[in-house]
């Protein structure tokens, strides 16, 4: 393989496909040509209210999550928590009994998260694995039918999600996989999007590094596995972080497919707490610390990995 | 040797093969068992009798969908617009080397990242109870706060308000790629021959945002119309009070899970696809016109 093709230096210069990865997060200094002026001061308030408006109600959920319960239920309400406890996260995880939990079906928080993070793994890796060989081939491999395969399976992609419910719905009666968690693995691994994004990736390895790989005697699985998965790893790692969201937070595909409370996923768990048919609904104390909980995850990614995670996310949107 | 090109040939079907048996089951084959099923009169997942377009004329008659086609539209309306705006506007400004714009960016996107479950829990509680920032607020004023959720009135801006809140920092990101494919140099010959701040964004920036606005907005429609989850835990699957916060996500799902009405679902779903496609391509449309004049 020559030199000037190693993964890392391939990486580094590629260029996302759609653009969506090159975001600067550094201020870009050649280009200020226009003074903002006396407008500093107001535009500097400006976005400083409206940050307030988007990050105040974290900051509700998380200093309300640390408010005993009769700290919650007064007016007016207390904008800092004047009685901070962890009590309600031990609650909500079941290491302490709890006197306020009506825990419906017998599962618990824990249970819930330990679901969805098993199904949202397994969807994650099948999802990447599948994508990239098939994104690989119609990158980079001539066969009969590759054109038409691949604008068939774009053309799809106009059709929204809802009109297969119904028949989705059916196919996995007929499998006898309702209330499994089958329906919510198996057909999210089959999204045109993944392929898509994995081929615009795999366009950008450079067929001489394919073809010196093959004349050293790799076979086509050799060559992808070693070859074009170090290269692409960045495409990969966005579609991972991107599904993985989407399979972690997914809600009607649960609340279609589960009945049995051991099943549950986060999402749905915290639908049946916040759920207003409930005899006796959730305090809120204990509803905010769940919610936090369930999103803690995403929210460490997207701290961890933001470049990845926002490439990813916007164009996911092509979705 | 002879194998290793057989199999070199045959590769590219074996790599594609898993993902299009899974997509040809889970993808392709639904959209047109769809079709079929909106011609037949289902109940559950038993097979019913051919009924041909009745489903479909059924439409014309059912309160249940057009006032979920009007809610929908409405708030379509107005969220586009505004989303569009909000968004373009913040992007740009945070596109300036202006002081915390990372966390401004950070704090803008900290929504997108959250589970749309958690966002109607919260907005529930937010706009809905007695107990919220809300609520105190306006009883320290006087006004006696039952919540907003409970008057139909209100329950339209209150998804409006979510739907902004969620989502407008997910825009910003998309328009802030396309800014920052703009070239500077235009800016700074913009500069050179006199022009102000406001004459560049509105000659460089808007006529060269045009696609990226056109997709932005075509996002926000889609998302309009498959709006499911947010709506589901705001206002339930029944729209909330005088069906106010009724929408063709929340329709589709009630007529095909708690009513089982497999047959006029899928009719539903169709012509919800139908709009969306059509919205689309007009958007797509006067984007291309505007750029055109």
């Amino acid at each position: 393989m020559p030199e000037q093709y190693d993964a890392k230096t391939m990486r580094r210069s590629q260029t996302n496909a759609f653009g969506l990865g090159n975001l600067r997060f550094s201020p870009r200094q050649s280009w200020r040509p226009f003074r903002a002026g006396a407008h500093v001061t107001l535009t500097q308030i400006g976005l400083f209210i409206a940050f307030l408006i988007f990050v105040f109600p974290f900051y509700w959920m998380v200093s309300s999550s640390l408010k005993p319960m009769a700290d919650i239920y007064i007016v007016p309400v207390q904008l800092w928590p004047t009685r901070p406890t962890f009590n309600n996260y031990l609650e909500i995880m079941r290491l302490i009994p709890s006197d306020e939990i009506d825990w419906r079906g017998g599962i618990s928080l824990n249970r819930t998260l330990l679901n969805s993070a098993i199904i949202a793994i397994i969807y994650t890796i099948g999802s990447v694995f599948l994508a990239s060989l098939a994104g690989y081939a119609f990158a980079k491999m001539r066969f009969k039918g590759r054109n038409i395969l691949f604008l068939f399976m774009l053309a799809t992609m106009m059709i929204p999600n809802s009109v297969g419910l119904v028949p989705t719905y059916i196919i996995m009666a007929m499998l006898q996989w309702v209330n499994t968690w089958f329906p919510l693995i198996i057909p999210g691994l089959a999204t045109p999007f993944s392929v898509f994004w994995m081929r615009q990736y795999m366009t950008t390895v450079p067929d001489e590094m394919i073809e010196a790989a093959r004349i050293d005697g790799c076979g086509p699985f050799g060559i992808y596995w070693r070859v074009v998965v170090p290269v692409v790893l960045p495409g990969m790692a966005a579609l991972a972080i991107f599904g993985f969201m989407g399979n972690w937070n997914a809600f009607m595909g649960p609340l279609i497919y589960l009945n049995k409370p051991e099943l549950y996923t986060v999402p749905l768990f915290l639908a049946l707490l916040n759920s207003a048919v409930a005899a006796r609904p959730t305090p809120l104390n204990l509803l905010f610390a769940a919610s936090f909980i369930s999103i803690l995850p995403i929210l460490l990614i997207f701290l961890f990995a933001q470049r990845y995670f926002i490439a990813g996310l916007t164009a996911g949107s092509l979705k | 040797m002879a194998r290793w090109y057989a199999w070199e040939r045959t590769a590219p079907y074996v790599f594609i093969a898993p993902f299009f048996i899974l997509f040809g089951l889970f993808g392709a084959f639904p959209i047109v068992f769809a079709i079929w099923i909106s011609f037949q009169d289902w109940r559950g997942i038993r097979a019913g009798e051919f009924v041909g377009l009745d489903n479909y004329a059924r439409l014309f008659t059912d309160s249940n969908f057009h006032i979920a086609l009007s809610n929908t539209l409405i708030l379509g309306v107005l969220v586009v617009p505004l989303m569009v705006l909000f968004s373009l506007g913040f992007a740009n400004v945070l596109n300036y080397p202006i002081r915390g714009r990372v966390l401004y960016r950070t704090g803008y996107f900290l929504p997108v990242v959250t589970s749309l479950v958690v966002v109607g829990i919260l907005f529930e509680f937010f706009l809905g109870s007695t107990y919220s920032p809300l609520g105190s607020a306006l009883e320290l004023v006087g006004i006696e706060f039952k919540g907003l959720l409970g008057t139909p009135l209100f329950i339209k801006p209150a998804i409006l308000i979510m739907l902004l809140w969620r989502w407008v920092g997910y825009n910003m990101m998309i328009m802030l790629a396309g800014l920052q494919s703009i070239p500077g140099e235009l800016y700074e010959a913009a500069r050179i021959d006199g022009a102000s701040g406001m004459q560049a964004f509105l000659y460089i920036t808007i006529p060269l945002m045009r696609r990226v606005i056109a997709f932005a907005a075509i996002l926000s429609t889609i998302g309009m119309f498959n709006l499911f989850d947010e709506a589901y835990m705001l206002v339930g699957p029944g729209g909330g009070v005088d069906r106010a916060g009724l929408l063709m996500g929340l329709i589709i799902y009630k007529q095909a899970f708690l009513n089982f009405k497999f047959g006029y679902a899928s009719a539903l779903a169709y012509v919800n696809a139908l709009f969306i496609i059509a919205l689309s391509f007009l958007q797509i449309f006067i984007s291309e016109r505007v750029a055109s004049d």
